[in-house]
């Protein structure tokens, strides 16, 4: 199985739960996720601006109406421009709240490929170590099919916020 | 919602939080209600029971129309939440980042329109918000798919304590229908009650805000 398998069959495996919804741009468009949501019913998709922020803070909210999102970033640079929800309003709504919210999201952030095409300064960084230490909910950085499917399979009850940094170098590996 | 509050009321409870911040009795940051009770209780008369309300830094008088209760509001601001009041029982969410309610009001009407549930989403936000793109792009997306959300700009002319010609210069945007606004004079500064407060010796009249 290679990478991209692993993380498809793990995006199969969460729409199977009627309070999944998938997010983001190039979702329901263009690569769908690079390949990753083109099996997934176009009902459990959103097709969203590239308005990062947008997406992260209307996955919240549909989070508190009882949604469970899957936000998809394409590029793993751009996630920055949606920082400010993520660090202050989705890792902090449960606490401010006192637990009378709760805002579970599950972020897909894709670091470009770097072979056999470079993509270049802005679309090929990697942040994982900042958001390690700015989020309190978990950063993944799976770096096999299993580790993908093991990541997922400990999410799947879609209570818990966190990203999973998939590395588009890996894609095609086994 | 049948008002359960007046505007007597709303103003003798903000007198009261007034004094104890200046009795240095709230160790943290207040944002102080006043000038705009009757614009509120107008709109509120248009939020039905289970509407969604999102509120900002400034929350105490959409609270208390909202339906909440005065000591419960007053016993979360003493322990230093007046930025961070929450009511699940009133769907009632705050965000002390400007603007950075607009986009879950979004996520918010999203889902009440995918569930076909006939309730509204209301997000106040103040003129400082619509200096910031996350404005613009939550109120393009619900005039866009005409989602239940309506946005009411509460302009005191004020963005912390700056007028918008010193801004944005004469720039004026023409928002779409999902976007209201009401103007009012604001009672009290930005933050605090204009006063000195001493945090130090818990008295009033020495250093600090």
């Amino acid at each position: 199985m290679k990478y991209k398998d692993a993380v498809k069959q793990s995006m199969e495996m969460l729409a199977k739960d009627p309070r999944t919804i998938f997010l983001g741009y190039n979702v329901c468009f263009g690569s769908k996720a690079y390949g990753t949501l083109e099996t997934i019913s176009k009902s459990k998709k959103i097709e969203m601006p590239v308005a990062e922020n947008l997406i992260m803070s209307s996955a919240i909210g549909l989070s508190i109406e009882g949604y469970r999102p899957i936000v998809f970033f394409e590029r793993h640079d751009f996630t920055l421009i949606a920082l400010d929800s993520m660090v202050n309003h989705l890792d902090k709504i449960e606490k401010m709240s006192r637990e009378e919210f709760k805002t579970p999201v599950i972020i897909r952030a894709v670091v470009g490929s770097k072979k056999p095409l470079d993509s270049g300064l802005q679309h090929t960084q990697d942040f994982s170590r900042i958001f390690r230490e700015i989020f309190s909910f978990s950063v993944y950085g799976p770096k096999n099919p299993a580790e993908v499917l093991d990541v997922y399979n400990s999410l799947k009850d879609l209570e818990k916020t966190a990203m999973i940094i998939e590395k588009k170098d890996l894609y095609e590996s086994p | 919602m049948k008002q359960k509050i007046t505007k007597e009321e709303l103003i003798e409870f903000e007198d009261k939080i007034k004094q104890l911040w200046e009795e240095a009795k709230i160790p943290y940051p207040v944002h102080l209600c006043g000038g705009n009770e009757n614009q509120l209780i107008e709109i509120f008369q248009e939020i039905n029971e289970g509407d969604y309300i999102l509120s900002t830094h400034r929350s105490h008088y959409h609270y208390l129309l909202a339906g909440g209760s005065k000591d419960k509001l007053k016993e979360i601001i003493l322990r230093g939440d007046s930025m961070h009041v929450f009511d699940r029982e009133l769907n009632f969410i705050t965000s002390s980042i400007v603007s950075g309610n607009c986009g879950i009001a979004v996520g918010i009407a999203m889902a009440l329109k995918k569930k076909e549930e006939n309730k509204h989403v209301w997000c106040f936000v103040g003129d400082g918000a619509e200096d910031e793109g996350h404005f613009y792009e939550s109120v393009r997306y619900v005039d866009g798919y005409k989602l239940p959300c309506t946005f009411i700009i509460e302009d005191n002319n004020r963005s912390v304590e700056t007028q918008k010609k010193d801004r944005y210069g004469s720039s004026e945007i023409n928002w779409p229908s999902c976007v209201r606004r009401y103007n009012f004079i604001a009672k009290y500064p930005h933050v605090g009650s204009g006063g000195w407060v001493n945090f130090k010796d818990g008295v009033s009249g020495g250093v600090s805000f």
